[in-house]
């Protein structure tokens, strides 16, 4: 049996973004949120849009071990869930922003802003009704 | 002194206004002053606002958001205690009182809140089962000199969760936010927005906020290493 080596965000509940190669992933189910090293947000990205953890160890960035250590601690949070799906290639400026990258691969997990996130009442109005709209850009 | 200002942030929200304000005036403890700031809208918010024939102060700003708003009309307000209010929810008539009672029993307390329940537009009088702890602008009251020690109100680029930035910075700034058990604040759903989808908004902010938490989190490590 092969080992799951593509992986895909494990449910609607994780969202995420990239700050400036920055990742941020907020668990909207926990209020929960995670930070990484530069490294670890480089991984995230590759991971989280279908690269296969194979594409990555074969970089030479990152030392296979520490990849499976760092995958393994994503699916223990719940953040991402093995697929089934054909990889994705493995894009040239990752590639650069995996090389450029100087700290080891880390992923942290931070509760203060839990209870607030969980029970934050947004107004899921209509557009035209009012917030959340941004000012009309169009 | 327990005189008491409210700041209501209006975006098109003409249809609602009246009844958040009529919330308002039905306090069993009467504001002293009362400012809606009319965050740009496009609908007739002021012409409703003018045929209630309330003591009602309208500010108006370019759209800039809920945020921006809020810190506007906090800044209009002299009174020691400000109170804000989304333009659509409402209050139970002793939500002040109760409040400001818990302020005097509790000097060192900066901010309180209080529990809240959901209502449907088209159904007042059916509340949402689950009383909820409200974090949010709808049910807090603070000490003015609370909004100067954290500063504006700053609304994330492009999104929402602008209050649990500000909450956030008044918790790690050591004021001490209180929350009530009682539901005191009622929050307006609007019919067909029941059904929680993704609103792009609301995640995009709230991953500004937890990055501007890291990165306050990374510059305090800094200064005091």
């Amino acid at each position: 049996m092969r080992q799951p080596d593509v992986y895909a965000v494990a449910s609607k509940d994780i969202v995420f973004e990239s700050f400036d190669g920055d990742a941020v992933v907020l668990d909207l189910s926990t209020g929960k949120y995670f930070g990484f090293s530069d490294s670890g947000s480089g991984v995230w990205q590759a991971l989280s849009s279908g690269v296969s953890a194979a594409a990555l160890a074969e970089t030479g960035a990152i030392a296979s071990a520490e990849l499976a250590t760092f995958i393994a601690r994503l699916l223990e949070f719940g953040l991402l869930a093995p697929a089934d799906t054909a990889p994705n290639p493995l894009p040239g400026d990752l590639i650069s922003q995996l090389a450029a990258a100087r700290e080891p691969l880390s992923v942290d997990v931070h509760d203060d802003l839990a209870d607030l996130i969980v029970v934050d009442p947004i107004h899921e109005v209509d557009e035209p009704l009012g917030w959340p709209a941004v000012k009309q850009a169009n | 002194m327990s005189e008491y200002g409210v700041v209501i942030p209006a975006f098109n929200a003409a249809s609602t206004i009246a009844e958040t304000l009529a919330s308002v005036m039905a306090q069993s403890l009467k504001p002293r002053d009362i400012v809606v700031v009319d965050d740009g809208s496009s609908d007739d918010l002021a012409g409703v606002i003018a045929a209630l024939d309330m003591p009602v102060r309208l500010l108006r700003q370019d759209n800039a958001g809920p945020g921006s708003a809020t810190t506007r009309g906090i800044a209009a307000l002299s009174t020691p205690f400000i109170a804000t209010l989304d333009a659509d929810d409402l209050w139970l008539p002793d939500k002040i009182e109760r409040q400001l009672a818990h302020f005097a029993g509790s000097p060192a307390t900066s901010a309180v809140f209080c529990h809240l329940r959901t209502f449907r537009s088209e159904r007042p009088d059916d509340l949402g089962p689950e009383s909820v702890p409200g974090w949010s602008r709808s049910t807090m009251l603070i000490r003015r000199e609370v909004a100067s020690a954290v500063g504006p109100i700053t609304d994330p680029p492009g999104g929402r969760g602008e209050m649990i930035d500000w909450i956030a910075r008044a918790r790690e700034a050591g004021l001490a936010l209180d929350m009530m058990d009682a539901v005191l604040a009622l929050r307006r759903i609007r019919p067909g927005s029941l059904s929680y989808g993704r609103d792009a908004a609301r995640d995009r902010g709230y991953l500004e906020v937890a990055r501007f938490a890291m990165l306050r989190r990374a510059r305090s490590k800094a200064g005091t290493s």
